[in-house]
């Protein structure tokens, strides 16, 4: 059983995900944006972060670069229903600052599944 | 060509080349912008569409659970739906059925279903004048767009505070000049207010999209379109620390239908809070 932490200010979202996962026999907590997700970084030491991107208080981006900084051993999903920041895509952003995975929405429940279970028994390249 | 004439063409064709071609980037870096930023509340209406249904589907899912995933997905579903509506309005392109309204009564109205809305930490204040002159609006989108003036007004105001919605009669030496006589509608807040950065931009769509989450990218957009679409205007008000003042600037109605007989103004100004 893994601990999975869902960002996501969306609420349908978050229970959807949830929903999706449910049946995989993981532990899933949900946080509705950065700020809240990362008070519970150290308390619930989870397995994986699936992250939306933009969010209100503190967006995935930001909250992704902080994860790497305290967590390294934590897989990283991003997703996002698209969008750009300087003419670089969202989910690309996501990657370059550590994301192991990114989801594009709209995702089939799926595509949620394998993913969380590829990034899961994947390896992290021990912290720099 | 006479060289008057060759001038009047120079003059016609050489300024307004330039600007033009000036302004095509930030138009279109605007537009990219809006459009980015509806893909992005689409796509995610659509995960949750697609997700709930494909749920839905899945053998071990139970009746209970089958009607829980329905509603979630008609839910977005209807979302949707609100987001092309705020779409057409911020394009003034809303199919209207003007009449001639009691704009006091249908400010009342609203303000039943705004108590349920806005909570008990905010109070709700009228000042509306007893003389009012009725106006020719769409009441639905006009109600939509007292809505959406009150639902911002919830957000600047997230520790509780007053809400107040004046009316009065408006001459052409007032602000608007470009409407002619006619009414102004007053929407005030006692939140923290808006620096003129924020202020100059606060009718952009989307701009401020990232601080105030999904949904509520288009709302003041969309009011701005419909007010102009009706022949209106709007204008903000605000100062860091003073609150945010919203004025919409309709035209006067002339009796049309029978309507006018029904819409003579009625209501006192009353605090009803």
């Amino acid at each position: 059983m893994a601990v999975i932490l869902v960002i996501d200010d969306d609420e349908k979202m978050r229970r959807l995900i949830v929903r999706t996962l449910d049946g995989d026999q993981h532990r899933i907590v949900e946080a509705s944006n950065g700020a809240e997700a990362l008070k519970l970084l150290g308390e619930l030491k989870p397995d994986a972060v699936i992250t939306d991107i933009l969010m209100p208080q503190k967006e995935g981006i930001e909250t992704i670069r902080e994860i790497r900084e305290r967590a390294p051993e934590i897989k990283i999903i991003a997703m996002s229903g698209g969008g750009s920041s300087h003419n670089l895509m969202f989910l690309d952003v996501a990657r370059a600052f550590g994301a192991d995975a990114a989801l594009a929405k709209p995702f089939r429940p799926v595509e949620l599944r394998e993913t969380v279970e590829q990034v899961l028994r994947s390896e992290r390249p021990p912290a720099a | 060509m006479s060289s008057a004439a060759e001038n009047r063409r120079k003059s016609a064709a050489a300024p307004r080349s330039a600007p033009r071609a000036e302004a095509r980037p930030q138009t279109m870096e605007a537009i990219g912008h809006v459009i980015g930023a509806v893909v992005h509340d689409f796509n995610n209406l659509f995960g949750l569409i697609i997700g709930n249904l494909e749920l839905l589907r899945e053998p071990q899912t139970s009746q209970a659970e089958a009607e829980e995933l329905s509603l979630n997905a008609l839910t977005a579903a209807f979302r949707g739906v609100e987001l092309t509506r705020g779409l057409l309005a911020f394009a003034g392109r809303q199919p209207l059925r003007p009449r001639l309204v009691d704009i006091n009564e249908l400010i009342v109205e609203t303000t039943r279903t705004l108590r349920r809305t806005l909570g008990e930490r905010i109070e709700i204040v009228h000042q509306l004048s007893a003389d009012v002159a009725p106006i020719v609006a769409d009441p639905v989108y006009l109600a939509a767009a007292l809505v959406n003036l009150a639902d911002n007004a919830r957000e600047a105001m997230a520790n509780g505070g007053r809400l107040t919605i004046a009316t009065a009669n408006r001459r052409t030496e007032d602000a608007a000049k470009a409407i002619g006589d006619g009414i102004v509608i007053a929407v005030s807040d006692t939140g923290p207010g808006m620096p003129p950065e924020i202020l100059g931009r606060v009718f952009e769509p989307y701009f401020a999209f990232r601080d105030r989450g999904r949904g509520s990218g288009l709302a003041l957009s969309a009011v701005q379109g419909y007010v102009t679409q009706s022949g209106g205007q709007i204008t903000a008000q605000s100062e860091p620390g003073a609150g945010t003042t919203f004025r919409l600037y309709l035209p006067r109605g002339v009796a049309l239908d029978a309507d006018a007989s029904q819409a003579a103004p009625r209501r006192s100004s009353k605090r009803d809070a």
